[in-house]
């Protein structure tokens, strides 16, 4: 038999460089801030402003710099002016739209629900990154979320999806531990949540291989105080009324606090054997998704310590404090940070951390080598982001000053395999996330693009960096259950209906065939180049009706108009394309090539058409 | 299903069969991996699709000129540690392939002002030469006028009924499958059955319009396989193809306020029909209203799960579904289908043997 069909039937400056070292690996960090003093830099590495000013706005905000930035930065002949650029960015909302994109993606735990519990928590999370609230801080507030779910700044989402998903109370514990250790110390533990990670890990994990199911279970214990809570039992759960006003009264509570009063109220997911606030590591057969647990009640404890809440101490406050406090938690995030600049982390899968690899001594004791691609480095910008208080901006800054971050990886060839030479390489080229390909097209034609969320209905967004799930933007956000409008598009600046519907469309079918994530799922987005993406950029409709049409760019409509009233030459125009799509000048061969297509066409033909060619250019695609 | 009813002798009915999920998303991807979702392996674990697609790798002739998985209309799950090319190709809600038109009018001269810029980028070495490579081969495809007729891109329709919608779809797949030319798992989509309300409603999702489009489509493609030779010259091409209707849950039986089903993972029909399966038969039975199982009609002492039904295709297609992968990002070893959490997994033998007259 040769084939199979499936049929699916479904259903929805200062501080830029942080102090020197006294310690050994002094070259190796004096490298990564100054280049290699040993040798000479091959001059071709050398970033210029121009494709300079182009990736630290990728990096810092996913967006595009207006072209008066580009030209303000570009005749600016200060020697700092590349550090001053970084702090302005940083400054910025767009950096604070991406961040909170960033976090999102790490906790890729949304509850949609009409945005009850979504809308608080990606607004209360974006607060937290324009005020610089300390990595350690946040991750605290996150673990420690108590409270009426939709409040205006709630947290609750962090715990909704699996707190909605789970069938069983202690999976729902298993998960959320699980999530936890992930995003905030990048460890999958969740192998140990099923069976003792002895004769199962030895050849993926020597650390987790020497953990026991009952030290995950000890983790667990420390959530297990914690429930979504309904405070009464009056609800008409028969009219869609009384669900939403369940839903708006959901609470998330602790049993540890001493304030909490059950009362007439009740547990979601309630279960008589798990209601007392302990984590009972007793289950049966079939019961969850996990082998039956059978290790009686289990105190928390942290699993490389066998530390535990102190007197007075909640369970949640106890996790929040031991974890905020392990050089784990700053580890990990000075691993993503790398990552997200320089598009690999020093340790990867960047959730895959071992914690028998971190150093040589402990390697040697499992027989293995250290898991990190530069330990000295790594280990020097996590001392330096424990010194600066977890300071997320601090760190950047460190990164994209570095001489390092500021050469050109197109000219690095392969690079090579130790130290910093493996970093000094082709592979660091990737091509743009989704949003940023979204955002670039949109805002370089000029389109007005605008967005409305779910929930949200007195203002739009203009990127796709400040969507807060892979569900918007929506389409139906503004509608009315009569079929019209709760608010008329015009009055919120969409030139028409039509316009409002384009844009929500436009964007939520780019974004789809870019790969965007799925945080429902958990999926991360897809930055591969596929056919689809491939042939989506060169055919589709939108392109070349919407984007490139007659009317539609005013971008196009200026430029066309400029040169057929002699204000710009062939030649200017060509550079102006180049460096409003590519970001460089063209070279001698693109410039014949654009004159010699040009020059039997009209203007309302040609330039569209060249415009084309640069949206489907690796250097508009890739950074 | 009056076309279906006509047809018994060529299918069989599975109804012991239970999912472990109850919300779409996990569900689907139980369905499409033969895997429990799980955040820490969530972008490592692949479409089954995709592993057969591997393992189908070494296989493939010259003229086997498309990809070994075609997904129509949904894309949620993807090619997880194994390399893009097994991702297979997207079609859209129709069976088309999204695109591969040209939308503007003088595409000529537009390809070749980007065939010349991608010479003067040169040999590329790092990622972006395989942007080039990838749109020069979505170029080849536009160009292939038997690819174009293949997936129906030149024919134009205006009927966006379920029911159209789904017999293109059939249509596409059965034209595929003829052409053999190295497509071996075909996914296609009949969205809809979410009737949280009205399910008997009258609209273009309802049940009665859902049934008819499954009706419809599945009849098409039992007709139109059986009419035409195997590959290998011996029997029909449907003695060739397994085919396999299935949702990722069932609903509840008693109808809910607003006159719709809910979800319900217990018990859910399975229908499959070609590749040796034997028809006219049905397996497991259910109590009269269909809300639990009575009887589970095979071997085990339990009811089929997902990972039987998954486990049932390897088998059918040849390929031992105990097959492991140890080299993966995570160092944890991957299993076409789970049993380190599901338990041991069994194909379902009896969908094969002689129906006892």
């Amino acid at each position: 038999m040769r084939t199979v069909l499936l049929f699916l039937m479904t259903c929805p400056l200062v501080g830029a460089f942080a102090q020197m070292p006294k310690a050994a690996g002094l070259e190796e960090i004096a490298s990564f801030y100054r280049g290699p003093r040993a040798k000479k830099p091959d001059p071709s590495l050398k970033l210029d402003d121009r494709l300079f000013i182009r990736r630290i706005f990728l990096d810092l905000t996913g967006r595009l710099p207006d072209p008066e930035r580009v030209e303000l930065f570009m005749s600016n002949t200060s020697t700092a002016k590349r550090a001053a650029l970084v702090e302005e960015i940083i400054g910025s909302e767009a950096f604070v739209d991406r961040w909170t994109y960033f976090f999102e993606d790490l906790f890729s735990t949304h509850v949609l629900i009409g945005g009850i519990y979504r809308n608080p928590f990606h607004f209360t999370l974006r607060q937290m990154v324009a005020d610089g609230r300390p990595w350690n801080e946040m991750a605290s507030r996150l673990i420690m979320e108590t409270g009426v779910g939709s409040r205006e700044d709630s947290l609750f989402s962090f715990w909704g999806l699996g707190a909605f998903l789970s069938e069983f109370r202690l999976d729902f514990l298993d998960d959320q531990i699980s999530l936890i250790t992930k995003s905030m110390l990048g460890m999958s533990t969740s192998c140990i949540s099923c069976h003792d990670g002895a004769y199962h890990l030895e050849d993926i994990n020597k650390g987790l291989s020497t953990m026991t199911r009952r030290q995950f279970w000890g983790m667990a214990a420390f959530l297990s105080s914690s429930y979504a809570y309904i405070p009464r039992s009056d609800y008409d759960l028969g009219s869609e009324e009384g669900i939403l006003e369940l839903y708006r009264e959901l609470m998330y509570v602790d049993t540890d606090d001493a304030d909490f009063n059950k009362g007439e109220g009740f547990y979601f997911l309630s279960d008589e054997r798990f209601d007392d606030g302990n984590y009972h590591a007793q289950s049966e057969p079939g019961e969850g998704m996990r082998a039956p647990r059978n290790g009686g009640v289990v105190e928390p404890a942290w699993m490389t310590t066998g530390e535990g809440p102190q007197t007075g101490e909640t369970r949640r406050a106890a996790l929040a404090r031991i974890l905020t406090g392990d050089r784990q938690f700053a580890l990990n995030m000075v691993n993503r940070l790398w990552a997200h600049f320089f598009g690999e982390g020093f340790v990867e899968p960047l959730t895959g951390w071992d914690l028998g690899r971190l150093d040589t001594e402990t390697a040697l004791t499992h027989g293995s080598t250290v898991q990190s691609r530069n330990v000295v480095l790594m280990e020097y910008l996590t001392d330096f982001f424990i010194d600066s208080n977890y300071d997320l901006r601090a760190l950047m800054r460190v990164l994209t000053n570095s001489w390092l971050y500021q050469i050109n990886y197109a000219n690095a060839g392969k690079g090579g395999t130790n130290g910093l030479d493996y970093w000094v390489s082709n592979r660091r080229v990737r091509r743009l996330e989704p949003e940023a390909i979204n955002d670039a097209i949109f805002d370089l034609l000029e389109t007005g693009h605008r967005y409305v969320i779910t929930g949200i209905h007195d203002r739009t967004f203009d990127s796709a960096w400040q969507l807060p799930d892979n569900y918007e933007p929506n389409p139906g956000a503004l509608s009315n259950r009569e079929g019209g409008f709760v608010v008329e598009p015009e009055s919120l600046g969409f030139p028409s209906e039509e316009a409002y519907y384009y844009y929500q469309f436009s964007a939520l079918s780019l974004l789809e065939r870019f790969g965007r994530g799925d945080r429902y799922s958990q999926v991360l987005a897809d930055t591969e180049s596929t056919v689809q993406t491939a042939l989506s950029m060169m055919n589709w409709e939108m392109i070349h009706t919407w984007v490139l049409g007659e009317n539609t760019s005013p971008f196009l409509q200026r430029l066309i108009e400029d040169y057929e009233n002699q204000r710009q030459t062939e030649t200017e125009l060509t550079q102006t394309l180049f460096r409003r799509f590519l970001w460089r000048d063209p070279n001698p061969l693109e410039v014949d090539i654009f004159a010699s297509y040009f020059k039997d066409k009209e203007a309302e033909q040609g330039i569209p058409d060249m415009v084309w060619s640069l949206l489907n250019h690796v250097d508009f695609l890739y950074k | 299903m009056p076309l279906l009813a006509e047809r018994t002798d060529r299918f069989a009915l599975l109804r012991s069969i239970s999912a472990s999920e109850q919300v779409h998303e996990r569900a689907v991807y139980q369905m499409l991996t033969g895997h429990r979702h799980s955040a820490a392996l969530i972008n490592e674990i692949p479409h089954f699709g995709s592993v057969l697609s591997y393992i189908f790798d070494g296989q493939r002739s010259q003229s086997d000129t498309l990809p070994s998985l075609m997904k129509i209309g949904r894309n949620g799950v993807k090619n997880g540690f194994l390399h893009n090319k097994h991702g297979g190709l997207k079609l859209s809600f129709d069976g088309r392939i999204e695109n591969l038109d040209h939308f503007y009018e003088r595409p000529s001269s537009r390809f070749d002002l980007l065939t010349q810029m991608q010479q003067a980028a040169g040999q590329l070495q790092d990622r972006r030469g395989d942007l080039i490579d990838t749109q020069q081969r979505s170029r080849a495809m536009m160009l292939d006028v038997e690819l174009g007729q293949l997936l129906g891109t030149e024919t134009e329709f205006d009927d966006y009924s379920p029911t159209a919608f789904f017999l293109r779809q059939c249509q596409t797949a059965a034209r595929v499958i003829n052409a053999n030319k190295g497509t071996r798992v075909i996914q296609l989509t009949l969205d809809g059955w979410d009737q949280h309300v009205s399910i008997y409603g009258e609209g273009s999702f309802d049940l009665p319009s859902l049934s008819r489009a499954l009706d419809d489509g599945l009849a098409f493609l039992i007709d139109d396989l059986e009419s035409k030779p195997a590959v290998t010259g011996q029997g029909t091409l449907l003695e060739e193809t397994l085919i396999v209707a299935v949702g990722e849950f069932g609903r509840t039986v008693a109808l809910n306020t607003g006159g719709g089903r809910d979800h319900y993972p217990d018990i859910l029909p399975v229908l499959l029909m070609g590749g040796g399966v034997q028809g006219g038969q049905t397996i497991g039975v259910s109590n009269e209203n269909g809300a639990y199982i009575t009887d589970r009609g095979w071997s085990q002492n339990r009811s089929m799960t997902m990972g039987d039904l998954m486990a049932t295709i390897y088998s059918a297609l040849g390929v031992d579904w105990t097959w492991r992968y140890q080299d993966t990002p995570s160092g944890r070893v991957f299993e076409a289908v789970d049993t380190s959490i599901a338990g041991p997994v069994f194909a379902i033998e009896d969908l094969f043997s002689e129906v006892p007259s």
